[in-house]
């Protein structure tokens, strides 16, 4: 898997914009990689030292699909998707998220 | 900041502004400071978006906008201070040249320059007001007419011109069904039935049976009836006679109240007259001087203090239709008028008020005629001291003495000195000399406060624009200067 196709995006909320601050930068990576992937896709890409990658699981949503005529709806589920926090060496930045 | 100001014809002024980037930037970062607090971004909660993401949620053109509402009204006073312009209100026309730089053009209405003319030297002459015998006797004789009775003649007679006839009616007209009228009052000599078959409704007896022959007439404004022929039967009820009443001493005190001899009648009506010519006299007479005024003035405006003046006639028309039950559209469908056309009829008068407007508060500022707060209170003294009753008039001292109702006093006032001053100006005499004595008698310090020193005083506190659209605006209903609402007319009961 190309380092491309393992991070998908950044994540930018709230919370994420505050952990910058301290050089922890969060994406959205494929469910399939590993912590060792992440930090050398990381590093590839943006060409940065990291110091530490952690990850989460955000599981999917049971979703409901109202329709007319059927009396309790479709049940789905919404994607689930794997969250990597990575920790830059001190003093570092990534371009993508400046100004952010 | 630059500027580039142009004087345009009907004192405008054109400025073209360009603000300095610094200040651009400073006003968009306060822009984008208002907007997170109302947009979402995914991802934060309200207002707590970076101002990055925000900017580039909403598109930079909205935070261009939203930062124009500060930046631009700013500029303006700015740019209008900086080149000493005199203001008269928002501008009329704002357009953006470019925003980077940022670069706009507007357009300011200027307060209106008035030359004023040698007001001094107009002169115009009172005319003694007269009531002859036979003016006295017309009016007594309207009187009578006014209370005639109408009566069968005794004995009976044929009916002839100047009578009125009960009748039972058919019309056949030619080629339609005929019409039965019943119990029909006609009169004769009125000229409101066609001059053929009034012509032969003469000479008919009381009681009686008639068939008439008439041609319409070919002017009829029904066309279908028009020079046709039509057959009238007629049966006469009653013929009448007007009857006017005596002129005794009963009949006088019968049509005014407090006179009971005829004497006395005309003595009312001979008074009542002479009040009523004097009231025509002293305003043609004010029109007069007015006029000569306005005439060797000239006074440069722009067209929008005219606009205004449309808008408050159309107002007040609107309010004169509510009286009766309709609305502005319901006028103009009746009239055939759209609103652009009713605008144009009111032009001319519009600007003619304005200009009379302006050069007077011009005659006004340079005679020093203030009307100070105690004048107002003397004058509510002296509406309220003839009320007998002590609560009753307590209470209405109270009314006058609400802003609205000071108000409107002071105005009255003003426009009395005025008119007063520009009066004995040129005749050498005041428009009502009785009051300006009455009044000088009984507070001559009240005058001596009015004086012209004062008077620069305050027409600096309130500010040119302040004074001039008083001036303007509120020149219908008793404003300081306009001959409709000589006092005359302008009682304070019928202000509220």
């Amino acid at each position: 898997m190309s380092p491309y196709e393992l991070i998908k995006r950044p994540v930018i909320t709230e919370k994420n914009t505050m952990l910058m601050e301290h050089g922890q930068y969060t994406f959205e990576v494929a469910p399939t990689a590993t912590k060792h992937e992440i930090k050398e896709a990381v590093e590839k890409i943006f060409n940065v030292k990291v110091v530490s990658v952690n990850t989460i699981h955000v599981p999917g949503k049971t979703k409901i699909k109202r329709r007319r005529g059927i009396p309790r709806g479709i049940v789905g589920r919404s994607k689930g998707r794997k969250k990597a926090v990575v920790k830059l060496a001190e003093g570092q930045r990534i371009e993508l998220f400046e100004g952010v | 900041m630059k500027v580039q100001t142009e004087t345009l014809p009907g004192r405008r002024a054109r400025l073209e502004i360009e603000v300095e980037e610094e200040r651009v930037g400073r006003e968009m970062d306060r822009a984008l400071r208002r907007i997170s607090n109302q947009v979402t971004v995914p991802g934060f909660r309200r207002g707590r978006a970076p101002r990055v993401l925000v900017e580039r949620a909403v598109g930079r053109d909205y935070v261009l906008r939203e930062a124009s509402k500060e930046l631009v009204p700013d500029a303006i006073a700015a740019a209008v201070e900086q080149e000493k312009l005199e203001a008269l209100s928002e501008p009329q026309y704002l357009n953006m040249l470019s925003t980077e730089p940022f670069r706009f053009e507007v357009v300011i209405p200027l307060l209106p320059e008035v030359q004023l003319g040698d007001y001094k030297s107009v002169r115009a002459e009172r005319k003694p007001v007269t009531v002859t015998d036979e003016d006295v006797e017309k009016v007594v004789n309207d009187l009578r007419e006014e209370e005639a009775e109408w009566r069968a003649p005794e004995p009976a007679r044929p009916s002839r011109k100047g009578d009125q006839m009960v009748v039972d009616m058919e019309e056949h007209i030619e080629g339609s069904e005929p019409e039965t009228e019943e119990g029909l009052t006609v009169a004769l000599g009125e000229e409101v039935l066609m001059p053929e078959l009034e012509a032969q409704l003469e000479g008919l007896e009381v009681g009686k049976d008639y068939e008439l022959e008439v041609t319409m007439p070919e002017d009829h404004p029904n066309k279908d009836v028009a020079g046709r022929k039509a057959t009238y039967k007629v049966h006469v009820k009653e013929i009448r006679e007007k009857v006017l009443p005596e002129l005794n001493d009963e009949f006088a005190a019968r049509v005014a109240s407090g006179v009971s001899t005829v004497e006395e009648l005309r003595q009312r009506v001979r008074q009542t007259l002479h009040e009523r010519r004097e009231t025509e006299e002293r305003n043609r007479l004010l029109e007069d001087v007015i006029n000569q005024i306005v005439e060797r003035s000239s006074v440069d405006m722009p067209d929008l203090l005219v606009e205004r003046e449309i808008d408050h006639q159309i107002e007040h028309l609107e309010e004169d239709l509510k009286r009766s039950k309709l609305t502005l559209d319901q006028f103009l469908a009746f009239t055939g008028k759209s609103r652009d056309q009713l605008r144009e009829e009111y032009r001319d008068r519009a600007r003619e008020r304005v200009v009379r407007s302006l050069v007077l508060s011009e005659v006004a500022k340079a005679e020093g005629i203030t009307v100070e707060p105690a004048d107002v209170d003397q004058e509510i003294g002296r509406i309220t001291e003839s009320i007998e009753e002590d609560a009753r008039r307590d209470e209405t001292r109270e009314l006058l003495s609400g802003d609205t109702w000071r108000r409107s006093i002071e105005n009255e006032l003003y426009d009395r000195k005025l008119v007063n001053r520009i009066v004995e100006i040129a005749t050498g005499e005041p428009l009502y000399p009785e009051e300006a004595e009455a009044r000088a008698e009984a507070a001559p310090e009240a005058e001596e406060q009015a004086g012209p020193g004062e008077a620069e005083a305050t027409s600096e506190e309130t500010g040119a624009e302040a004074e001039f659209a008083s001036a303007v605006e509120e020149a219908p209903p008793g404003g300081p200067v306009s001959v409709e609402s000589a006092p005359s007319e302008a009682e304070p009961g019928e202000k509220s």
